[in-house]
């Protein structure tokens, strides 16, 4: 039996609702009405804006992937006609071109032209709920709880949805809906691509209890290995499985596993911006290096974002982390508090090239460096800055000022601290 | 595969509704007619905004075009080469 409780949803807000301890079924006393979630998954998203732009490539394998010269070489998106030869994100360029030679492939991500499209789709999503939440780049979650007067049922207006996407960015993709933000992530990925999938509240256990674990959000290989040794591979086993004993074995996940495996999930759709937890920035750099040089040269350049991306969100940060992969692909991180949070970039480098430098082993090589601050508050300057701390701003902050609003003006990359490296 | 140009290029555009479209452009001595624009889409470089389009012109020759608010100039960046 599930006792009714409140539930701290990552956002921080609780979220009150009561589980029938016959049916499993969720009541929401603050919800005046069943919640009807929707989500959009657009389908092979930087694959389909390319063939877009190049007509001549709709229907063929193509393969959008990073810059084999930047040794950045692996596949970040392919076509539905490439992924029929097995070739998948996360795969060398290599791999994919050995799998299907007649590919065609586009090299380099243009990031801010997909940014612009996912912002253009977020406003059509917008023109349906005002509860949309971006989930990721080619991902949102809308609560259409109550549209049904304005769109008509639920089925119908992930139909205007889908064709209002086609007509206005000439691109498709999948529509889920459900009770949950679970179920409907989960409704999207059955039917893809173009598909449109309705889970009725009558259906969720017989759809849900033949599927494999991993099909669940949020339950990778790892977790699914460690369900495999009690026994568990279907999301049925699974939710049959005593709470107590997935509590014991994975805590306060446990419990997790055990509700996203009933269908239960009663996260809210999150319309505002969810706060950063942390900002960071990694390269793979263009060659292998060991030179405490030109480490600290890359590592003024990231830090030198990190903080700006600080400022320009108005947070300070105290955890500074390096992340570091040699050149046989061992990776490590080391962190550091430091007193006070800062938005320095000299701070942030100090700490960042201290730790590097602890690394740098001269047997292995560097590939990849990267630098990121945690434990991030909002940095509220009083206008006159009180005596006492005067000493502990860093005295740089002026040039920081005048060097973000040479960068508001002009753009990122018109003015550097010498001797930190620029990325492109 | 596409071609990197990046050369600056002379453009005559037209406004509709508000909206800056190319419709030729000079380069490499030769005038070419835009018959169709795939994708627009939109950067910041600081304040300053750049666009850029994708076109095609009769023959089916791509060409990616970019207009820079901050010096009022366009470029052509890419090229498609079989």
């Amino acid at each position: 039996m599930i006792a009714p409780r409140p539930m701290k949803h990552n956002s921080g807000e609780i979220i009150k609702y009561s589980v029938s301890p016959k049916t499993n079924e969720v009541r929401f006393p603050d919800h005046p009405k069943e919640p009807v979630i929707l989500h959009v998954d657009m389908d092979a998203f930087f694959a389909s804006v390319e063939q877009k732009e190049r007509p001549w490539l709709a229907g063929k394998p193509v393969i959008v992937g990073g810059d084999p010269q930047k040794r950045c070489g692996v596949v970040t998106a392919a076509s539905y006609a490439a992924r029929e030869y097995g070739i998948k994100a996360g795969m060398s360029l290599l791999a994919a071109r050995r799998l299907c030679p007649h590919a065609v492939f586009l090299i380099g991500i243009h990031g801010e032209k997909y940014e612009y499209v996912s912002s253009r789709l977020v406003k059509i999503f917008r023109q349906f709920t005002p509860q949309v939440e971006p989930y990721s780049i080619d991902e949102a979650f809308l609560d259409i709880t109550g549209c049904e007067r304005l769109f008509g049922p639920p089925m119908e207006l992930g139909r205007k949805l889908k064709e209002k996407v086609k007509a206005e960015l000439g691109l498709s993709c999948s529509v889920g809906i459900a009770p949950s933000k679970l179920l409907a992530k989960l409704a999207s990925s059955l039917n893809k691509p173009n598909g449109l999938t309705i889970i009725p509240k009558e259906k969720i256990r017989a759809i849900l209890n033949p599927l494999d674990v991993t099909e669940l959000c949020g339950i990778g290989r790892s977790t699914a290995k460690v369900l495999s040794h009690l026994g568990i591979h279907t999301a049925g086993e699974l939710a049959s499985y005593p709470v107590e004993v997935l509590k014991r074995k994975f805590g306060i996940v446990g419990e997790w596993l055990h509700f996203m495996a009933n269908g239960i999930d009663c996260s809210p759709v999150i319309s505002g911006a969810i706060p950063d937890k942390s900002m960071g920035h990694s390269r793979t750099l263009p060659r292998d290096i060991d030179d405490p040089k030109q480490i600290a040269s890359i590592l003024l350049g990231l830090s030198s974002l990190v903080a700006r991306r600080l400022r320009k969100g108005g947070f300070l940060g105290r955890t500074i982390t390096l992340r570091l992969r040699y050149s046989d692909f061992f990776s490590l991180t080391r962190s550091e508090t430091i007193p006070r949070p800062t938005d320095s970039e000299h701070a942030i480098f100090k700490v960042a090239f201290k730790l590097a430098l602890g690394l740098v082993s001269g047997i292995r090589k560097i590939r990849l460096l990267g630098v990121s601050v945690s434990q991030l508050i909002r940095d509220e300057k009083p206008l006159q800055i009180p005596l006492p701390l005067v000493e502990y701003r860093d005295k740089r902050e002026e040039v920081y000022s005048v060097m973000d609003r040479i960068r508001d003006k002009f753009g990122e990359d018109v003015i550097r601290w010498g001797g930190a490296t620029v990325f492109g | 595969m596409d071609q990197e140009i990046n050369q600056p290029i002379e453009v005559m555009a037209v406004f509709e509704r508000g909206i800056m479209l190319p419709v030729r452009f000079r380069w490499n001595g030769r005038v070419i007619k835009i018959a169709h624009i795939t994708s627009r889409w939109r950067t910041n470089e600081g304040r300053f905004r750049k666009k850029h389009y994708s076109v095609m012109n009769q023959n089916s020759e791509f060409f990616q075009l970019t207009y820079k608010e901050r010096t009022s100039e366009w470029f052509l960046n890419k090229i498609w080469v079989e």
